[in-house]
């Protein structure tokens, strides 16, 4: 009897250990799940975002893609005559998840139209308006966030081994990968300073 | 209380703490590691049957796919949170190359693919980090 009554306070200890560890876990994913929110590319080693930068919708995700027609204007960033729109898109990706900010060679210009996302001007320079560089989806309007490609060629474990790698050490791009460039529709493709037609996703929206 | 008493108790609180802290470290290293592993696994989406839902993960910083068979493009694949409903994307992919996301959320989201070739089914690679 005596060497029961030694053994139950140890038990309960035990069983309050392991509840309180329960208890914290608990908290813990649940404040985590309160907190909600969604950001490209977030680590804690990624600098602050330049204002400029700061609160975009391609960034700043926190309920999902966000409609390109809710979005406040945005400069756009030129790029020098013979720039591809792969090349500004590399670009633009390893300056803002590098360094927080926008590639040293752009230029920051005026707002491009609601709804365009590339304008090519008739000497060759390509801008991109920093509300969708990656363009949108023109039925939903829904802001497309920026994504990388890794070669087919690779095993699964070594794509997802180069990922890891890349995110550990605070590199936009792992070894190999090349940003995505999307198709865009007509409507988002500007030329010779002449708007195209809105997408149906701005249809009633916008005038132009 | 005697002296022996006072030294047994002390002795019990001791051994409980110590246990306590053990607990909270295991505990806390268990839940850190779930939330820093990777998940992988294979995705089987029938041909037009509209997003499948492939894999989820609470605490998430990247997701992945490859269509592993060439009946398996173009696709779209998308993410999803069910707790309210936000979705990311949809991407447009026409290729079997690997697509990454870097989309950071300490919630749980899942990765939902949408077959648009001809497989029924075709596999898609897909993980999340």
């Amino acid at each position: 009897m005596r060497k029961f009554h030694g053994r139950l306070p140890r038990v309960s200890i035990w069983a309050a250990a392991l509840v309180l560890v329960a208890v914290c876990a608990s908290a813990g994913i649940a404040s985590g799940l309160k907190s909600g929110g969604a950001e490209v590319a977030a680590s804690a080693d990624r600098p602050p975002l330049d204002p400029v930068l700061e609160g975009a919708g391609w960034i700043d995700m926190a309920t999902g893609s966000p409609d390109v027609a809710d979005q406040p204007e945005r400069q756009g960033l030129r790029f020098p005559a013979g720039t591809s729109y792969e090349s500004a898109l590399n670009q633009i990706y390893v300056s803002a998840f590098e360094r927080g900010t926008v590639p040293d060679g752009a230029e920051l210009v005026e707002p491009l139209p609601v709804g365009v996302v590339t304008e090519e001007s008739a000497a060759g320079a390509l801008t991109i308006s920093l509300v969708a560089p990656w363009g949108y989806d023109e039925r939903t309007g829904a802001i497309r966030p920026p994504s990388f490609n890794l070669p087919g060629t690779l095993s699964p474990q070594e794509a997802t081994d180069r990922v890891r790698e890349a995110t550990a050490a605070g590199v936009a791009l792992p070894e190999g990968a090349r940003v995505d460039v999307p198709e865009l529709a007509d409507c988002q493709a500007m030329a010779d300073g002449v708007a195209p037609p809105p997408c149906a996703a701005l249809e009633g929206k916008v005038t132009r | 209380m005697t002296a022996l008493a006072f030294n047994a108790a002390r002795g019990r609180i001791r051994t409980g703490l110590l246990m306590l802290l053990l607990a909270l470290v295991a505990g806390g290293t268990f839940f850190a590691a779930r939330a820093m592993a990777t998940v992988v696994g294979t995705c089987w989406v029938n041909a037009s049957g509209g997003y499948i839902h492939c894999i989820s993960k609470a605490g998430t910083e990247w997701q992945q796919v490859k269509a592993l068979h060439a009946t398996g493009v173009p696709y779209y694949q998308a993410l999803y949170r069910a707790s309210d409903g936000a979705i990311w994307g949809p991407w447009y992919w026409n290729d079997m190359a690997y697509h990454t996301i870097p989309l950071g959320t300490s919630t749980t989201i899942t990765l939902m693919v949408d077959n648009l070739g001809t497989g029924n089914p075709s596999a898609y690679h897909v993980a999340m980090g």
